[in-house]
């Protein structure tokens, strides 16, 4: 497995990115040479109209898509030097996800859900239930633990998948649309679960989204468009990280 | 980064985690999860029963050698007879010939024939009877219920099996009661009158054709002259003799065949198998409960795994390895062929009580093969099922849990 070097206190770079689907002449870019920086510790936001390649960069930083030119380095990992099976440890040991429909095993109950994430990283039952308790308790759901997933409101259920997400203390959070399908009211709440978490952990998450009412939990917003990262601007939240 | 690089290739996923991961998704949607265990229990059901079915009907093909041999060492028979009910008749000098030939230590005849009979209120029936030696009883029934086999030798006497009297013979009395024939009833076979001396009982038997012991004597009284026919010779070879030669030597002397009652069983089962085609049935309806098992619960599984596709896609984006995937994949279908395979077993067991209970005769042998041979039956439909449904899995794109 090799590592890259990358600058202290940068969490992801990336330079000169591309990835595109299908073949020629029907060959779609869907990231055009996308250059980004992202801190440790801070809340970047990927923000673009849809399908302007927001969600294929969050696959592609995370593993989950191969990269088809330029570097890409990820809390010191380049991904594409790393065979499948490590891919998917990297995943399970050091990013967290928060998908926009939550994805929660309607079978499990809450608790379970979020312990699921540590049973990937062989951590034992009896553990895994009890960090789960306690990560769900962080983000205000200590009374809901053994719900399923049908006996919680959207709001609740995405704070369940941010304790899923937190409770193996990744250093990265990658969040696809995580207040699309809530309210105003909800949306504020969870985006408020997640920043704590990320800033407790000092965990830096990229956040994909085009709901312009949670802009104010980002420290950096990057806007995309066509593939590229046309312009990052500074967010407006309160603790700011600077690269 | 020496640490975190140790802590990926370390970190994998317990047993009892994916025991407990599997469980949970499994056990999600109760509905599939019932259906599949049904399709398994119901090939289960199937591979098990109809085999216990065929070897007793195989086992009770045999009946008959089993309850007429005693201490006999050799059937001898006409060339052409492929199982007990088969008789073919032999010159009756043939019993003095065989009595006459080196090694033989003893031999007697074994009569048989079919009879007209009347029950005592005028039903007709018609038993094969069967005629042993008057003087020794060879060949007669080894276990009797009432009475004694040396019964048979009071006048007229006859001996029925058990289940026969109270089937085949169940008549209605004088006081307009169904009962069953019983020590002390007459009934009228052929010509005479034969009075029932004893009760004795058979193997289950694959003749449905009942059967009435008497002496080789009054066999003749109670069948026509042109039935009166030497269909076996029971023969029990002298000490130290070798079977095999002696059986060679009856064959060269009088053209016939002298079988062990092992060997004529086996030539009996042989002509089940080749001769009725009851084997070639039966094979399909076990083919078809494997294949109805595998379409049932392998269709199932596939559906279950399509239906939690989003979710496998969601664990593969968060980490979970290939390798986790086929674990828990067939720990699912583990779970679902080991529980479909002990209810399918048990309904056996249940059903096989239930005929051994009814008292109905049916031939039903749940012998220690069958549950091994179903269960890697139900093996062949587990792997198979969970490697269609793996493939579908191991395909999954775990970018798809990012789209809405």
């Amino acid at each position: 497995m090799s590592t890259v070097a990358i600058q202290p206190g940068l969490a992801v770079r990336c330079r000169g990115v591309h990835k595109w689907f299908g073949k020629e002449p029907n060959r779609l870019e869907a990231l055009r040479g996308v250059d980004l920086d992202a801190v440790e510790g801070e809340v970047l936001m990927l923000v673009g109209p849809s399908g302007c390649g927001k969600t294929t960069l969050l696959c592609v930083l995370a593993g989950i898509l191969d990269r088809d030119q330029g570097t890409c380095a990820v809390l010191g990992q380049d991904s594409d030097t790393l065979s499948k099976t490590q891919r998917a440890r990297f995943r399970a040991s050091s990013i967290g996800f928060v998908f926009q429909q939550f994805n929660l095993m309607p079978s499990m109950t809450a608790v379970e859900n979020v312990a699921t994430q540590l049973l990937l990283q062989g951590v034992a039952l009896r553990e895994a239930l009890w960090r789960a308790r306690e990560a769900l308790a962080s983000v205000g759901l200590a009374d809901r633990a053994d719900n399923r997933p049908s006996q919680l409101s959207g709001g609740q259920q995405q704070r369940v998948a941010i304790a899923r997400a937190i409770v193996h203390n990744p250093r990265l959070l990658v969040c696809d649309e995580p207040t699309s399908a809530l309210d105003h009211e909800t949306g504020h709440l969870v985006m408020q679960s997640l920043r704590q978490a990320a800033r407790e952990r000092s965990a830096t998450a990229i956040i994909v989204t085009h709901d312009n009412r949670i802009f104010e939990f980002a420290d950096r917003i990057a806007f995309m468009d066509d593939g590229r990262i046309v312009r990052v601007e500074a967010g407006t939240a309160t603790e700011r990280k600077t690269p | 980064m020496v640490t975190m690089r140790r802590h990926i290739d370390d970190t994998h996923c317990s047993e009892i985690g994916l025991l407990f991961i599997a469980w949970k998704m499994l056990s999600g949607d109760m509905l599939k999860y019932v259906s599949m265990i049904a399709g398994v229990a119901f090939a289960t059901l199937l591979m098990s029963q109809q085999t216990a079915i065929y070897l007793g009907l195989a086992y009770s093909a045999g009946a008959a050698v089993r309850d007429f041999s005693g201490d006999a060492d050799l059937w001898v028979m006409d060339k052409a007879v492929a199982f007990p009910d088969d008789f073919k008749p032999m010159r009756s000098a043939v019993i003095d010939v065989v009595r006459g030939i080196d090694g033989v230590q003893w031999a007697s005849p074994l009569l048989r024939s079919s009879a007209a009979m009347r029950l005592p209120d005028g039903t007709p029936q018609r038993p094969t009877v069967v005629g042993i030696d008057d003087a020794t009883l060879r060949g007669g029934p080894s276990v009797m219920l009432n009475g004694q086999l040396a019964d048979l030798r009071k006048d007229e006497g006859i001996i029925i099996d058990q289940r026969q009297a109270e089937t085949f013979f169940a008549f209605v009395d004088s006081s307009g009661v169904r009962r069953s024939l019983g020590v002390g009833d007459r009934v009228a076979l052929g010509q005479s009158s034969a009075l029932v001396v004893g009760i004795c009982r058979l193997s289950e038997a694959l003749s449905s054709s009942p059967v009435v012991f008497t002496t080789s004597s009054r066999f003749r009284s109670f069948v026509p002259v042109e039935d009166r026919q030497l269909a076996f010779v029971l023969v029990k070879a002298a000490p130290g003799q070798e079977l095999e030669d002696l059986g060679a030597r009856i064959a060269r002397r009088e053209d016939l065949l002298a079988r062990t009652p092992e060997q004529f069983i086996t030539r009996t089962e042989q002509y089940l198998n080749e001769s009725t085609g009851i084997l070639i049935s039966f094979s399909i309806v076990i083919g078809l409960g494997l294949v109805i098992g595998l379409i049932v619960s392998g269709q199932t599984f596939f559906n279950f795994v399509s239906d939690n596709s989003r979710y496998f896609a969601g664990l593969k984006a968060t980490g979970m390895t290939d390798g986790m995937i086929v674990r828990i994949v067939f720990t699912q279908i583990g779970i679902v062929s080991l529980v479909g395979y002990w209810v399918g077993m048990g309904l056996t067991a249940v059903f096989g009580l239930a005929i051994v209970g009814s008292g109905s005769g049916f031939p039903y042998r749940l012998e220690a093969g069958i549950p091994i041979g179903t269960a890697l039956g139900v093996l062949v439909v587990g792997l198979i099922a969970g490697t269609v449904s793996l493939w579908r899995v191991i395909r999954l794109e775990p970018a798809m849990v990012f789209r809405a």
